[in-house]
């Protein structure tokens, strides 16, 4: 990765609005996709895995957008992130 | 057919603007160009536009073009899924979703090739979205090199071209664009929900996607052996 100001758009300020809604976006997509999952997982095992997969990874994601890592909020500096 | 063409090439194919634009470039250079388009059984849906954009080809350049559409169920579970949670541990990141699906439709593609003889292959990928993991230069340059050491060359002809130049090549010769949203047009290719949960801090919140060119690397180069061990059971 070019650090947390590589690729096109990576790194640019957003406001303080676009956070919260996509905050409220974020937080309802991976609750509609794991519901699926856990529905479909119950029928179909091999996306049990997936299923888990998916939990573990928007807890790390969820985690990571609360702290703000790599997003940089109304102009402010580029926060880099330290787990890169 | 002019001198010094070639006969046939083949591109992997979604039906999006840089694919499309991909395949109108091929047919300069080539008499026919195969469009190979994959489903990885897991939240990949709408290949019905990708079937759409294939019959608006067809219909501008008869005879030019033929279209492949497979499932690549198993081997993406062979070289993704299988180790999915170990690799999430080992990488800390969710690149290696779109980074093994890529792979299986790569392997896939060079055994396409050899089935049929063909000895060019090619895809949409583009510097301008070298945010995206199978579009970086790193894994551009490994998948040249995975298609070399099966005798195939792997061609790249739309990376140099900004997306606002290929979105004027196809608007100007009467193609759908699809519906603008955000810097992207949507409804014109198939979707995939895991790519989209991957990009999304991407999208909403300009964060740069978790991966980098020395991870991709060892990923790409761990699951070699796999996809030489399929090869290798089709004989190849």
């Amino acid at each position: 990765m070019a650090g947390c100001c590589g690729g096109k758009n990576a790194g640019r300020p957003i406001s303080r609005r676009r956070y919260a809604l996509g905050m409220a976006f974020l937080a309802a997509y991976h609750a509609a996709v794991q519901a699926a999952l856990s529905g479909v997982g119950m029928a179909i095992p091999r996306f049990r895995p997936v299923r888990d997969f998916h939990r573990k990874y928007f807890a790390h994601l969820w985690r990571e957008a609360l702290r703000k890592e790599g997003i940089a909020l109304d102009g402010g500096d580029c926060p880099v992130d330290p787990h890169r | 057919m002019g001198a010094g063409r070639r006969k046939s090439v083949a591109l992997m194919f979604s039906g999006g603007v840089d694919s499309t634009v991909a395949a109108i470039e091929l047919l300069s250079d080539f008499d026919q160009v195969h469009l190979l388009t994959f489903r990885n059984g897991y939240g990949h849906y709408g290949f019905g536009r990708t079937r759409r954009r294939f019959a608006e080809l067809q219909a501008r350049h008869p005879g030019r073009f033929v279209h492949f559409e497979a499932s690549i169920r198993d081997l993406f579970e062979r070289i993704c899924l299988s180790t999915l949670s170990e690799d999430y541990a080992r990488f800390g990141s969710a690149f290696m979703w779109c980074m093994g699906c890529k792979l299986a439709m790569h392997a896939r593609s060079i055994a396409y090739c050899r089935d049929n003889g063909i000895g060019h292959m090619s895809d949409g990928s583009a510097a301008d979205s070298d945010e995206m993991v199978e579009q970086m230069l790193l894994s551009v340059s490994m998948v040249h090199w995975l298609y070399a050491d099966y005798g195939i060359e792997y061609l790249v002809p739309v990376y140099g071209i900004t997306r606002d130049e290929k979105r004027k090549r196809l608007r100007e010769q009467g193609f759908f664009l699809g519906i603008p949203v955000l810097d992207r047009y949507l409804g014109i290719q198939p979707s995939c929900i895991p790519g989209e949960l991957y990009y999304l801090p991407y999208i909403l919140f300009n964060k740069a996607p978790g991966h980098d060119e020395e991870t991709v690397a060892r990923y790409i180069s761990g699951k070699r052996p796999v996809i030489d061990a399929y090869l290798a059971g089709r004989g190849f």
